[in-house]
């Protein structure tokens, strides 16, 4: 439906993006639940969990470190996102404008619309998978970078453009689309792992008499830790929980969920996120990976991760659609973001045409395996990126009052590009970075004395440039951060 | 009618794990699960979308 040629009524509400949300706009605990449950149960969960099998995970390690990590995202969004978003209340963008000025928030909306598009692209990967289980055509390996079939190629174009078109005109459709598929989706993802089990205990002939029994089934042919698989990362306990912990790092820590739990009554509603954590990144996680394994076992030759054929072996149809249906709904949503984020630097272009051109660009990049099949090192790295501007808004808002500097120091400032923020954001980078270069320590890791140094640097800038552009403010000016 | 499409929603979403759960207990085959799966799948999208989101009264 197209009004005076614009279809707007099928623009998601935007509201309350330069003012606080109002009392009556205020959503309950079962809202947030619902979201989160639906966010994280996605196509790219049928890729992360094979992933882990790839990089030779062992099952005390997944478990204990998927139980930990989750909870430590948990209680980043319960204590680090919800109490700043419950009391400021505004868009990330907003806040992140009053601190750092309209430049440099253009340049994160740059890097933020960049890595939503890779995302993006591999979900459009990973939907593209089930095409191929009904037309045949050679898909990418495990360790692929470049499209390897002209079928491949345009399974993702047709793909990509279906995509494309629906976020940039039917966007409510797919979301109101999204929210019927959630509970189906979840509950197709517990078929995957009971399947595969069943499937598993055909293969070695297993009898399962009691929880132990299957503990062993689980150490010894599923989970079975050892090498990785070839050009893979080993992975162990301590890189399963930090993975866990970080993969929604730009969410949490990185704080693009104040705009989420603005609308939240009480800042406690951060602990809906664990519906979310649960579901989607421990059991949705561990039911993609026993596919996987049950495919490495039945064949160790065939090592490609495609969520298309793994779900179609396993529960036929309906497995094919949760693939098409998971990678769709979420590329939906973060197509639409990364458009926004765009259109923030193009402000004059129409918000339909950025968005269909973010989304064929998101069909370009679904082509290159490269993201999908290294998605547990880009996640990581989208989480880095991201986090140096979440320790900005934590200081800004926590730390700079009690130190006597200015808080939303552009808006006072009249600046438009805060140098002490972009200090702390691209030099906590490039210190981040060449840890990881000169194997100091590996991508999965280096976020958490990042964050630190992010801290360090934006006090130790700010104060450097506060001291030249303002004076010095009385503790009471500086007392917005009201209980 | 409005009482009912909820029901038969839910009732779907059983339909839906109940296959697997069965194949697991080695009750049914896993021909049957992918049917029986596709089947109450079908039933979800036909009902759901007819009262979720939806304001009741």
């Amino acid at each position: 439906m197209m009004q005076g040629g614009q279809p707007q009524q099928y623009e998601p509400v935007n509201e309350y993006e330069r003012e606080p949300v109002p009392e009556k706009a205020r959503l309950g605990f079962k809202s947030f639940i619902g979201q989160y449950a639906g966010e994280h149960t996605a196509g790219t969960e049928l890729m992360i969990g094979p992933l882990f099998i790839a990089a030779g995970v062992a099952a005390f390690d997944l478990v204990a470190g998927l139980l930990i990590g989750n909870l430590l995202a948990v209680l980043s969004w319960r204590f680090l996102t919800a109490p700043i978003a419950t009391r400021a209340r505004l868009t990330l963008y907003f806040q992140l404008e009053k601190i750092c000025g309209r430049k440099l928030v253009t340049l994160y909306n740059l890097a933020n619309g960049v890595m939503f598009c890779f995302l993006a692209g591999s979900m459009i990967t990973v939907s593209a998978t089930a095409l191929g289980v009904w037309f045949h055509f050679p898909m990418p390996g495990l360790n692929d970078l470049y499209p390897n079939s002209v079928g491949w190629v345009l399974a993702v174009l047709a793909v990509g453009t279906a995509v494309a078109f629906v976020a940039a005109y039917g966007y409510n459709i797919v979301a109101r689309f999204a929210n019927y598929a959630a509970p189906w989706m979840t509950i197709v993802f517990f078929a995957f792992g009971i399947v595969g089990l069943r499937q598993f205990l055909d293969a070695t002939g297993t009898q399962i008499h009691s929880a132990a029994d299957l503990w062993h089934l689980c150490q010894t042919s599923i989970w079975k830790g050892g090498d990785p698989l070839p050009g893979q990362v080993k992975f162990t306990f301590w890189h399963v929980m930090f993975f866990a912990w970080f993969c929604n790092m730009a969410m949490h820590i990185g704080m693009s969920d104040l705009s989420v739990f603005r609308y939240a009554r009480k800042s406690w509603y951060g602990f809906a996120s664990g519906a979310g954590m649960y579901l989607g990144h421990f059991f949705a996680w561990m039911a993609a990976s026993i596919l996987y394994a049950l495919q490495l076992h039945n064949n160790p030759a065939n090592t490609d991760v495609l969520p298309g054929p793994l779900a179609g072996n396993a529960v036929g149809v309906a497995g094919l659609m949760c693939v098409i249906i998971a990678g769709w709904t979420t590329a939906n949503p973060t197509i639409y973001r990364a458009g926004l984020a765009f259109q923030a630097i193009f402000p004059k272009s129409s918000r339909y045409r950025v968005t269909l051109i973010t989304g064929l660009i998101v069909a370009v990049f679904g082509m290159f395996p490269a993201v999908a099949m290294k998605l547990l090192g880009f996640v990581a790295l989208y989480g880095l990126i991201l986090m140096p501007m979440g320790a900005v808004i934590f200081v800004d808002f926590w730390l700079f009052p009690k130190l006597g500097l200015a808080s939303f120091y552009a808006e006072k400032s009249g600046s438009s590009f805060n140098w002490a923020a972009a200090v702390a954001w691209f030099a906590t980078l490039g210190i981040a970075l060449w840890l990881v270069q000169s194997g100091h320590t590996q991508i999965f890791f280096v976020s958490l004395p990042g964050w630190f140094i992010a801290v360090a640097l934006y006090i130790v800038a700010s104060k450097l440039v506060q001291n030249k552009t303002l004076q010095p403010r009385p503790a009471a000016e500086v007392a917005h951060v009201a209980s | 009618m409005r009482k009912v499409l909820p029901i038969l929603s839910w009732i779907a979403l059983v339909g839906v794990i109940a296959p697997p759960v069965m194949y697991l207990a080695d009750f049914v085959t896993l021909e049957s699960v992918k049917t029986w799966m596709l089947v109450f799948t079908i039933v979800w999208f036909a009902t759901a979308p007819l009262w979720m989101g939806r304001r009741s009264g």
